[in-house]
């Protein structure tokens, strides 16, 4: 297991991250609620500039490594657009999406005609909006859209490998946001004084910026060894990526409060990075699974499956 | 409340209540959350519980914040613990 990703990869993220950021950044998401237009213009042509189009993170490690840091830089920007999806999108350049509830809900389902949707059961049937499809618009799902089955849908039987890639992808994009927020609070708190001194001088801010960056190592950690994991045995690979999405909301959900208590009322003020970040990264936190059901998710997949770990447990082992 | 009333409430149970009273207030905004699962991205009178469940969790992540941080009352609670010997 490597614990970075390969240089090549590192080097497709920091680009991404400054074409993210040249485009406004964080702004750019505020933008897109107001206009949501530029999703399927600048995002998309930006996304085209960095080569998605010939990027298959199905197939090699390589490319895994290089689609996951994509995501990261994604996420940091809070980047308006369905990008895990779209680097899954077949020959025929329908998206991908897990899609497990009654509703078909799936983030910027707008954006595309026809869309791969998985089941719960992982089979894959197409859907799509339809004229009276509207987007939630709001403040927590701005671009979360529900689908309709089409009527001269294909369908296909496995979608598990794409499943687990998306929800893989998804996780990199979590790590990418919740590795922003800490920089962020960072930056608050050696700039806000308060009491006569800066907040980062007072110890109950160090201890929670700390836990922070702790959390983040942890989950970047887990993250690359999934994504390894995911790479050379995909088969036995769903209780770990179903592992790494119940780490990423647990942590999601503490370093955002943290990072956003550390911001004081700002923290919920959208004029500050934080409070769109932590908006705009809900609906990877609630769809397809919330916490609670990709827990259960899990359990299901070690009891059929196991779970490789350092002792043995799971599948296959006596009680 | 009745000490509040009486004008009898000590800085530290004033504390120590908000304390309680604002993490609890998270806490349930998102077993709220969990229980509504990918409805919980909804809002206004189409969303569960006609929007409330929606409102309350946006409300309660300022609830540690409003009305003296999180970290102020901590303070309070824990001079009022070492009495002046910190």
């Amino acid at each position: 297991v490597n614990p970075v990703l390969p240089e090549e990869a590192l080097e497709l993220g920091a680009v991404a991250t400054k074409a993210f950021t040249a485009l406004g950044g964080v702004d750019l998401a505020r933008r897109a609620e107001l206009e949501p237009e530029v999703r399927s213009g600048e995002v998309a042509g930006t996304l085209a500039s960095l080569g998605i189009d010939d990027l298959d993170p199905r197939e090699d490690p390589d490319a895994l490594a290089a689609a996951a840091a994509l995501c990261e830089a994604a996420g940091r920007t809070a980047l308006p657009y369905p990008l895990a999806s779209v680097l899954l999108s077949d020959g025929e350049g329908r998206p991908f999406a897990p899609a497990a509830g009654r509703a078909r809900r799936v983030d910027h389902g707008d954006l595309f005609p026809r869309w791969r949707l998985a089941g719960a059961d992982g089979s894959v049937h197409e859907a799509g909006p339809v004229p009276a499809t509207r987007r939630l618009g709001t403040r927590l799902g701005p671009f979360v859209t529900d689908l309709e089955p089409l009527p001269d849908g294909e369908e296909a039987a496995d979608g598990t490998g794409d499943l687990l890639h998306h929800l893989a992808l998804v996780a990199f994009g979590i790590l990418g946001t919740v590795d922003r927020a800490v920089e962020l609070a960072v930056e608050h708190v050696t700039g806000r004084v308060q009491f006569g001194k800066p907040l980062s001088a007072f110890q109950a801010v160090q201890f929670q910026l700390a836990d922070a960056a702790v959390a983040v190592a942890g989950l970047r950690e887990l993250a690359h060894f999934t994504l390894w994991r995911l790479a050379a045995a995909p088969a036995a690979a769903r209780a770990d990526v179903l592992a790494l999405r119940v780490h990423a909301l647990d942590v999601a959900r503490a370093v955002l409060r943290t990072t956003q208590q550390l911001h004081g009322a700002a923290g919920v003020c959208d004029e500050y990075d934080v409070s769109v970040l932590a908006r705009m990264v809900q609906p990877a936190l609630r769809l397809p699974w919330s916490a609670e059901r990709t827990v259960t998710e899990l359990a299901a997949a070690i009891r059929a499956d196991g779970f490789e770990g350092l002792f043995e447990h799971g599948h296959g082992t006596a009680p | 409340v009745h000490a509040q009333a009486a004008g009898e409430l000590p800085d530290v149970h004033a504390s120590t209540a908000r304390i309680a009273v604002t993490q609890c207030d998270q806490s349930v905004a998102e077993v709220l959350f969990q229980a509504v699962e990918e409805e919980a991205l909804e809002a206004g009178p189409g969303a569960p519980l006609h929007g409330a469940v929606e409102d309350h969790w946006r409300y309660a992540q300022a609830a540690t914040v409003a009305s003296g941080t999180i970290e102020v009352q901590r303070m309070i609670v824990s001079k009022a613990l070492l009495g002046g010997r910190s």
